[in-house]
């Protein structure tokens, strides 16, 4: 990141979410994962796949306040700053995903539920560190 | 966290810019953006991108919800969805664009915790409805409603602008010059407190040891007269490092300049997102009850 100047950054964030716009990286409702019904998935690459099996997500039913915490399911690898898809599988209520631990940092716009993203764009890919579902007072995680 | 690869970054600008050579270049300006537009407040954290993604969310999770059942009960599905509150409002540790607060006056009152919720047994009934393991039959008729939802009650696509601008101004704000500066002088004035695992910088705050002795993040514990102390510590020396002003003022001013360069696909956003809010109402007020 010290190597890539900050306009370019916001030129990158700037041209993905253009092409989300336009629904090449976009989230797309209701697509086939292996995030089982109830859940809010990561996975650590694009397409909803760790290391090329779509099994290996780390999933949450309510609440992840510290992905490092988390391995991918069936690896030893690390959720932590290495996410790249996600999708919300849970029935009732939006989620929120956030770039520090504890909902901290920058968080996302909420994700409705059957919403997934195949590709995370930039300030997100691989830089997120807690997520949650939301509750009954605005952006206020469920739980905790 | 690490950074962001330059191959992917190029790959996706050179693909944006076949899409929007113009929003791409390097003309934009700041300066076109009035900033009195946009009025500072580190106490609640105002960000100049909050106003272009300020979705009533509870209201939007009902009507959402208000969609979807009877949709599920045409399918015989029995479909509970969780009650909703129209006068809920932001609390004091998370704002009303979703921000985590915190300063040596919520420290003190909350350590590192939470606000506890208002509700918690709504949330605790919300949170067994939202993750009820469903049949696959179930499933797919679920998916189905939500494409009912989706096409009524559609989010704004330029809501993903503006969530990839905010994801990389808070980016630019974190990795600062400055900002890594003042979190060094942050480390020096906690030292005192012997914490084993005090991280480079507060943003990853509480460390593992802390969260792990002080359950911040467990369901229904509140902060100890230990918590508390670490945590009001913890915000006072980030108010005199200097960190707190400097990472708002420089992620205030990213979000500024990328204001500039695409205001009026932004704008676009903001209007689709009263619109949205609008929808939504209209939704409950007609099927609510």
């Amino acid at each position: 990141m010290r190597g890539v100047p900050l306009r370019r950054t916001i030129r990158v964030a700037l041209c993905a979410a253009a092409i989300s716009c336009v629904g090449l990286l976009s989230a797309s409702s209701a697509l086939a994962t292996s995030c089982p019904s109830g859940r809010f998935c990561v996975w650590k690459d694009v397409n909803f796949v760790t290391n090329g099996a779509g099994v290996g997500y780390f999933g949450f039913a309510t609440w992840s306040y510290q992905f490092s915490a988390h391995n991918y399911n069936g690896t030893s690898d690390q959720v932590h700053d290495d996410s790249s898809s996600w999708h919300n599988n849970g029935n009732t209520n939006y989620a929120k995903i956030c770039t520090d631990i504890h909902y901290g940092g920058n968080c996302s716009q909420p994700k409705p539920p059957g919403d997934n993203q195949n590709n995370m764009t930039a300030g997100w890919d691989n830089e997120t560190d807690s997520a949650c579902f939301l509750g009954g007072n605005p952006l206020h995680c469920l739980g905790p | 966290m690490p950074t962001i690869s330059l191959n992917r970054a190029l790959c996706v600008a050179l693909a944006g810019a076949a899409v929007l050579l113009s929003s791409c270049g390097d003309n934009a300006d700041s300066s076109n953006v009035d900033s009195g537009d946009f009025q500072k407040n580190r106490a609640v954290y105002a960000l100049p991108l909050d106003q272009f993604r300020a979705i009533d969310i509870a209201a939007l999770t009902y009507a959402a919800n208000l969609i979807v059942r009877p949709c599920m009960q045409k399918g015989g599905y029995d479909w509970p969805i969780p009650p909703y509150h129209p006068n809920s409002s932001a609390d004091e540790t998370t704002n009303s664009a979703g921000r985590r607060l915190f300063d040596p006056s919520i420290a003190q009152r909350y350590g590192y915790h939470l606000q506890p919720s208002a509700r918690p047994e709504e949330d605790e009934l919300a949170a067994t409805l939202n993750s009820r393991r469903l049949s696959p039959a179930e499933e797919k008729a679920r998916d189905a409603c939500f494409k009912e939802r989706d096409a009524r009650l559609p989010l704004p696509s330029g809501l993903d602008l503006a969530d990839s601008l905010a994801g990389a101004a808070y980016d630019a704000a974190r990795l600062d010059e400055g900002t890594l500066d003042r979190a060094r002088e942050w480390r020096d004035c906690m030292a005192p407190y012997g914490i084993s695992d005090l991280p480079d910088s507060p943003i990853k705050m509480p460390s593992p040891s802390l969260d792990k002795r002080f359950q911040v993040g467990g369901s229904g514990t509140s902060a100890s007269s230990e918590e508390i102390e670490i945590a009001t510590a913890d915000a006072r020396c980030r108010e005199s490092s200097g960190f707190s002003r400097q990472i708002y003022d420089v992620e205030f001013a990213q979000q500024l300049e990328s204001i500039a360069q695409s205001r009026e696909a932004l704008e676009r956003a903001k209007a689709d997102t009263a619109r949205l809010n609008k929808r939504t109402r209209s939704i409950i007020a007609k099927y609510g009850g």
